[in-house]
């Protein structure tokens, strides 16, 4: 397989996470806001906006490093892991080749039917959310995983989302983590 | 401590070899892939553009007691 075309996808799925994270964070602070309005605070759906124009940014200066040079570690049944550096946030990918059936002689080329990337993104204090004026620090932590699985009548990769978002802030009076 | 049982194999080709160890009435195997890179390297892309293997690999009778690992049950 084209380590070139391997690059491409791995851009597309990292994109389309992005994308796919910037709506839930929307959806996550419009839930949040309803559910707890007395902790909030009235600035929180502008601080809010912020994290999700965060997203949106960071999906947009998207690159994937030249894949020539990784090291194919730990090459097994559960596939190769990869960890790709880019910027200050480290993109975890293991790709599912079928090593087997291509040392097997059972086809011809080699494939990857599935790429799993795991990427997370911390929010400091200065860029982050606020979720009220007595909040002395916030941090956000956004995981996105994004697995892509090759359609074999198609070639292309259908994609799906999975994530989690933890909110660590310290007030003046007490600190919460959740 | 005493020193195990010892062997050497040498892989004319590459593609899937299976190695089958008896001790008595005891025996076990192992399957080996064996893959070419153009640069003799482990970098994904020399993985990604390894050589096909000259020849289509037989089906293996197994020897193991416990089951294969999920990647060589096709």
């Amino acid at each position: 397989m084209n380590p070139s075309g391997i690059e491409d996808v791995i851009a597309k799925l990292r994109r389309s996470g992005f994308a796919h994270a910037e709506a839930n964070i929307g959806t996550f602070a419009v839930r949040l806001a309803a559910l707890i309005p007395q902790v909030l605070s009235s600035s929180f759906a502008d601080q809010a906006q912020r994290a999700i124009d965060l997203v949106k940014r960071a999906g947009q200066a998207v690159n994937t490093p030249d894949l020539i040079g990784q090291i194919a570690r730990d090459v097994d049944s559960k596939g190769v892991d990869i960890e790709l550096v880019s910027g200050s946030n480290p993109v975890k990918v293991n790709l599912q080749p079928d090593l087997v059936d291509f040392a097997r002689g059972k086809t011809s080329a080699l494939t990857i039917g599935k790429i799993k990337l795991t990427e997370t993104i911390t929010f400091d204090l200065g860029d982050g959310i606020h979720v009220s004026a007595s909040d002395t620090s916030v941090k956000a932590t956004i995981t996105i995983t994004v697995t892509g699985t090759r359609n074999a009548a198609t070639g292309e990769y259908d994609m799906t989302y999975g994530g989690t978002i933890d909110l660590d802030v310290n007030t003046a009076l007490g600190s919460a983590n959740g | 401590m005493q020193p195990g049982a010892t062997m050497q194999y040498t892989f004319a080709h590459t593609g899937a070899y299976q190695i089958i160890a008896r001790d008595g009435t005891a025996v076990d195997d192992i399957i080996v892939y064996a893959f070419e890179t153009e640069d003799r390297r482990t970098t994904l892309a020399a993985l990604l553009a390894a050589k096909p293997p000259p020849n289509a690999a037989p089906v293996f009778t197994r020897y193991r007691a416990e089951p294969a690992p999920e990647g060589e049950r096709k």
